[in-house]
């Protein structure tokens, strides 16, 4: 059922997105997810969400040993990111690691250096972290697997959060938006009014 | 004069036996694995791993079904087989508030991307598996040099029928 209602949100944003970029005086709904935290960011110093005021964010949960999620999105988010041309420099990417053991802020700012995605890593102790992923209705799991190098994974949900001026969640987009999705959901947050 | 002595005596039967022997042995060690491995890649570890994802396409040109029972590199300690699948939490959605109404307006994301190791990669007869993102990926671990882009990755696979499958996997971003 969260499911079901999840994806008709869904919907219901891409059209909003969608009917926003062809008539600017419609607005994106504000979505009852998100809001205000507190990290430690991959620089090492603290970092509130509402320090970003003024820019528009992208914001999704991961890891740095993900074999495969993560570095399909960071992928995406590059080219996203290339097509944004000079709005480019009005988003800021946070990638908020479910991983606090094994991502310190060293090994998220050089596992982030390697992508061209204006993308600043979150970490810090697991109860901040559980506080953020609740604050968003995101999910994730440790799930030990002793027979594979990896020793554990983490499970974790996939959506990527459009964050607009004013630190609002406004579009919900799903782990398969295509980079035109994106771009197009981006340029309506950005063109959206900020009181 | 005993059967013994006769095939001594007569070397070119020897020779005739030998010869059949041997095309038996290599041909048993020679056969063509029935499965092909193309457009093999694999990402840049990232910077702070010495591991590393590789996809590619395996394509089984004979008539029984097999599958990849195991893999090997000489260039990393370690190759496993993975696949990443979504899977519903099981936990009550992290939002749930005190209030199920207060919950019930506040959309949760429970679907999360896991991976899970895999004992085999089964490819159908006359058919083929793709290991992409999002699916199926051998994981190298422990690779003992740091590969850039356009340098190759060599892996081998191990089918059921105890042949082996060569892959060359170039390394891109």
């Amino acid at each position: 059922m969260q499911g079901v209602r999840l994806a008709l949100l869904r919907a219901v944003v891409s059209m909003a997105a969608l009917s926003a970029l062809s008539c600017h005086r419609a607005e994106l709904p504000i979505l009852p997810v998100g809001g205000g935290f507190t990290l430690t960011d991959h620089n090492g110093g603290r970092f509130e969400l509402s320090s970003l005021r003024g820019k528009a964010a992208l914001i999704f949960f991961g890891y740095t040993s993900c074999p495969d999620a993560c570095p399909t999105t960071l992928s995406k988010l590059a080219s996203v990111y290339r097509r944004l041309g000079d709005d480019a420099k009005q988003v800021k990417t946070l990638y908020i690691s479910v991983d606090p053991e094994r991502d310190t802020p060293a090994v998220l700012k050089a596992d982030l250096a390697s992508f061209h995605v204006d993308a600043l890593g979150l970490t810090g102790t697991k109860p901040e972290i559980d506080k953020v992923v609740a604050l968003y209705g995101a999910s994730y799991e440790i799930i030990p697997t002793p027979n594979s190098a990896a020793k554990y994974t983490v499970a974790h949900s996939t959506s990527l959060y459009g964050i607009d001026r004013a630190g609002r969640t406004r579009i919900l987009f799903s782990y398969d938006a295509t980079v035109e999705e994106i771009v197009t959901g981006l340029r309506s947050i950005l063109a959206s009014r900020v009181e | 004069m005993n059967a013994k002595t006769n095939s001594i005596r007569n070397p070119q039967a020897l020779l005739t036996l030998s010869a059949v022997g041997l095309l038996f042995v290599t041909g048993l060690f020679a056969q063509s694995p029935a499965v092909v491995a193309k457009d093999a890649w694999a990402r840049v570890p990232a910077p702070s791993k010495m591991e590393t994802a590789a996809y590619m396409v395996l394509e089984n040109r004979g008539s029984e079904r097999r599958s990849v029972v195991s893999a090997s590199s000489d260039m990393a300690e370690k190759v496993e087989m993975h696949e990443m699948k979504l899977i519903k939490s099981e936990k009550p959605a992290m939002n749930m508030g005190k209030s199920m109404d207060k919950a019930a307006d506040k959309p949760a994301d429970n679907s999360m991307m896991a991976m899970t190791p895999l004992s085999e990669i089964a490819i159908p007869a006359k058919g083929k598996t793709e290991l992409m993102p999002n699916g199926i990926h051998l994981m190298l671990f422990g690779l003992k040099t740091r590969p850039a882009p356009g340098d190759t990755l060599t892996v081998t696979l191990k089918l059921d029928d105890g042949t082996t499958v060569p892959v060359q996997a170039k390394v891109r971003n």
